[in-house]
């Protein structure tokens, strides 16, 4: 499109339509919703990780005050559940879930009971006067622990506690450790945290007399929850109506299917009234999905020169008590298929094991599985360039995949390929905006003055976008890989797209009209995007996995595309000419060097909608709708670095600067992807410095119930992020795009714990787990001091 | 987390506070700036029958000059670091 005329939104740094709305608080989410009549369930949650449930009794709570109903998981059996994952890697052994425990509670926060209540004071108090009789067991919360003899188990088809045994294999490892130099070793702890959104999970179901049940959810895939409801409760899907309005952040955890999902339909069809949940925050961390806890172990072999070989990895997942979701694919396909990280490593040798523990389950959290499977690459590459005193960069240099490579499959696999990346020019680009040799300098002279900064630098690639359909089949991962888009031209020639995708506070609605506005030729001023509906959405799978742009604006992408080739068959016949010789820029249909007065994008939309003079056999209207389906994913790259300086007095940990330079194909509007580059590195930094999920290891007590316990980083934790882009589009959709949302996340961990360990490298120390908090860098510069002095 | 039911009484004076902790000991709380307590309200760990509000105690108020600093309980973070 060489036009001057032409309209190109992408590319372009547009605020974002929605913020006015969300941003004046005039956003609308479950929670603001009220409906006449509506009941509060409350929900009382297992005080012991594992234990027998001998007797419960719930005469004084149905009792009670304003009390409708009370419910054990006893009284639920036969009716709603069993909770079934989605995603089920082949050979795993499936734990039960009742969707209300029965007869045991395998971890704090398990639903024991259930009231439901006029108000919702009135149901927290009856929770409180059920009396359950526990007979406690001894329970594990660590993954490594789970699987030694003697461990406490707790499934009975599931032996030694592991659910799923997966292996990926390419060259030959033990030949690589044959030629090496030498063998380095590493074991690194993957942090548990809690996905913390602002707005906390809520449910609010309402049946009419009809027979039809809306459920208002934040969810991140509405015709996802639509079937697994429909399933779980046993209520035909064509009946049930998901509604997922403004939704207050989700990262994963609002993408799996939970307790309340079920038990509030089932409530509203019972009681014939609205019912609605609402997670408190102290709920929410024992109740949401968790996210990482991982455990792996790594050998490498390399040569003197900085070269890697071969690795080995084995890969620890814990997936709390029950497999949540999607939980048997994250520590196995979407971690150890990316242990190889950006390095050109031919021989790899990965087993990752799926254990269950009485602790929350953990599922997806930003990044899920491919933030751990960059953290074993990285930890890797850094301990190789520490270990053999060679300079971090040009230890990454030396082993990289270069760009003539791509498409490239590390070490032979069958079910990775990088599409394509740059991580040469990535790296040239982040050093320069660092300024990483007058850094390196600077660190080297403050420390003759005692001072200890340090640089990290972390690399990353993974593949994001899920799809295509047919790859998903292959792992056990029930849904399709397609995205649905319909747009819907009115009479006056306004658009509305209606996409599966589902923003969380993404931006969809600017993001995905300026893919539309730039093939439609229409100003965005006349798109309108309905998400969140499935009354109103065709169908859908929603947003996860980085995809709402590589798969939900491809498919926004292809079906304005087909809105445009039938309205230029209509423009044809209103200008009596050959379809061939019709021109389509900026809203008007013209023939190129003739006098013929163009018509307007407007007029051809009255007349699809009147009918009145269209090509004989064309069918009136100018709506298309398409399921499109990626020929494969997408593999956003990047580097990232990162100063810092560690008080050895404290150990507090000053973030000096932070530069980002991320590959993400190419960039619909660099203020939104700026944006998500600035979350997913906050997150990331906070999982490298700040957040843990802590369990006491003898009785399996959640220690960090609350947010006065768990560390999320606040504004002044939290450096200026310098973020920049290089575009490699990808070959595997329209738009070239690949997704962005996780990049932060798996990028920044890696980065940061590298960054510390630079400046703490005049002490020795070569080593650290995450959280880097001030107590645990204090106790390793003490340890180390004293070593040094004995 | 919403706490259980409670009676709340802002106490006036000293003498105030007193009497209401004698008549029931064990089910009344004293609430200062709340920091610790309401949390542990809203989880329902505690559930006082009563809570005695004891901020409006001006002979609580102030914070002491001698060689052992002593703060009333009702001082408010702020005060303290100005003192």
């Amino acid at each position: 499109m060489t036009d001057a005329r032409a309209i190109r939104y992408v590319g372009q740094s547009l605020r974002r339509r929605e913020d006015f709305k969300l941003i004046t608080g005039k956003g609308r989410y479950v929670d603001d919703i009220k409906l006449p009549g509506m009941l509060h369930m409350a929900v009382l949650r297992s005080p012991h990780a594992h234990a027998v449930i001998n007797r419960v009794d719930l005469t004084e709570a149905a009792a009670a005050s304003g009390v409708r109903l009370v419910l054990s998981g006893g009284d639920l059996v036969g009716r709603i559940g069993p909770i079934v994952p989605n995603w089920i890697i082949p050979g795993t052994k499936v734990p039960v879930r009742p969707v209300v425990a029965v007869d045991r509670v395998r971890f704090v926060g398990e639903c024991v009971a259930l009231v439901v209540a006029e108000k919702l004071t009135m149901a927290y108090d009856a929770v409180g006067l059920i009396d359950v009789d526990y007979e406690t067991l001894p329970a594990v919360v660590d993954e490594e622990a789970a699987t030694r003899d003697g461990a406490p188990q707790l499934h009975d088809n599931v032996p030694n506690n592991i659910t799923t045994v997966f292996k990926v294999r390419g060259g030959d490892y033990q030949q690589a450790a044959r030629e090496a130099d030498q063998i380095i070793r590493l074991r690194v702890v993957n942090n548990r945290l809690i996905p913390t959104c602002m707005e906390t999970r809520t449910v609010i179901a309402d049946s009419s007399a009809d027979g039809t049940l809306t459920v208002y959810i934040p969810s991140q895939v509405p015709h996802m929850h639509r079937r697994w409801i429909a399933e779980t409760v046993g209520i035909p899907e064509h009946l049930l109506r998901i509604v997922a309005p403004d939704i207050g952040g989700g990262f994963g955890a609002k993408m799996h299917l939970y307790p309340e999902d079920l038990l509030c339909p089932y409530l509203a069809r019972e009681l014939g009234a609205p019912v609605k949940w609402w997670e408190s925050r102290s709920e929410s961390h024992q109740s949401t999905s968790h996210g990482r806890a991982h455990t792996e172990t790594i050998e490498a072999a390399i040569r003197n020169d900085g070269t890697i070989l071969g690795m080995r990895v084995e890969t620890s997942g814990n997936v709390g008590a029950y497999l949540s979701n999607m939980a048997t694919g994250g520590p196995t396909v979407n971690t150890i298929n990316y242990g190889t990280g950006t390095y050109r490593i031919a021989n790899y040798e990965a087993v990752s094991r799926v254990i269950v523990t009485n602790t929350v389950p953990v599922d997806a959290y930003r990044g899920y599985g491919r933030p751990e499977g960059a953290y074993i690459a990285e930890r890797t590459i850094d301990a190789v360039a520490r270990h053999l005193n060679l300079d971090q960069v040009d230890v990454r240099r030396k082993n990289f995949i270069q760009r003539a490579d791509f498409p490239y499959r590390p070490y032979g696999s069958m079910g990775v390929m990088f599409d394509s990346g740059n991580y040469q020019d990535c790296l040239d680009k982040a050093l320069e905006a660092f300024d990483y040799a007058g850094r390196k300098g600077e660190c080297e002279t403050l420390r003759r003055s005692g001072r200890y900064r340090g640089i990290g630098v972390a690399a990353y690639t993974h593949m994001c976008g899920m799809a295509p359909s047919r790859r998903l089949a292959t792992s056990g991962f029930d849904r399709g890989g397609w995205e649905s888009a319909r747009v819907s031209i009115d009479s006056s020639g306004r658009a509305t797209i209606y996409s599966g995708s589902m923003s969380q506070g993404h931006g969809h609605v600017t993001s995905l009209s300026q893919i539309a506005a730039d093939v439609l030729q229409i100003p965005i001023e006349n798109i309108d995007v309905v998400q969140g509906d499935t009354r109103q959405v065709q169908a859908g799978h929603g947003t996860f996995n980085s995809r709402s742009m590589a798969v939900g604006g491809s498919s926004v992408h292809v079906s304005s595309g087909r809105v445009v080739a039938k309205a230029k068959k209509i423009a044809a016949g209103m200008l009596e000419v050959d379809e061939k010789d019709v021109s389509y820029t900026a809203g008007e249909f013209s023939v190129p060097g003739t006098d013929i007065q163009p018509v307007s994008f407007g007029k051809v939309a009255r007349m699809a909608h009147v009918g009145h003079k269209l090509p004989d056999g064309l069918e009136p209207g100018l709506d298309e709708t398409v399921f499109y389906d990626p020929t494969g994913m997408g593999s956003p790259s990047g580097i990232h670095l990162a100063y810092v300086e560690v008080d050895p007095e404290t150990g507090i940990v000053d973030i000096l600067d932070y530069v980002a330079v991320d590959d993400v194909g190419t960039i619909i509007n660099p203020l939104l992807a700026a944006g998500q580059i600035h979350g997913g590195v906050v997150q990331g930094i906070a999982q490298a410095l700040y957040e843990e999920v802590s369990y006491d290891p003898d009785n399996g007590q959640l220690l960090t119930g609350s947010l006065l316990d768990y560390a999320v980083p606040r504004a002044e934790h939290v450096p200026n992020i310098r973020s920049y882009f290089q575009e490699t589009p990808s070959p595997t959709n329209p738009i070239g795009v690949k997704g962005i949302g996780e990049s932060g996340s798996i990028a920044a961990p890696p980065c940061m714990v590298h960054a510390v360990l630079d400046a703490l490298s005049p002490f020795g120390i070569s080593h650290l787990d995450m959280p880097l908090t001030p107590p645990r860098i204090w106790s390793a510069i003490q340890n180390a001091l004293a070593g040094a002095s004995q | 987390m919403i706490p259980a039911f409670f009676d709340y009484v802002r106490a006036t004076s000293l003498s105030h506070v007193v009497g209401l902790l004698q008549n029931d000991p064990d089910g009344t709380r004293l609430l200062a700036d709340g920091h610790t307590l309401i949390p542990t309200l809203k989880l329902r760990l505690a559930s006082p029958a009563l809570l005695i509000d004891i901020g409006g105690v001006d002979e609580l108020r102030g914070i002491g000059k001698s060689a052992i600093q002593r703060a009333g309980m009702p001082s408010s973070g702020s005060r303290l670091v100005s003192a």
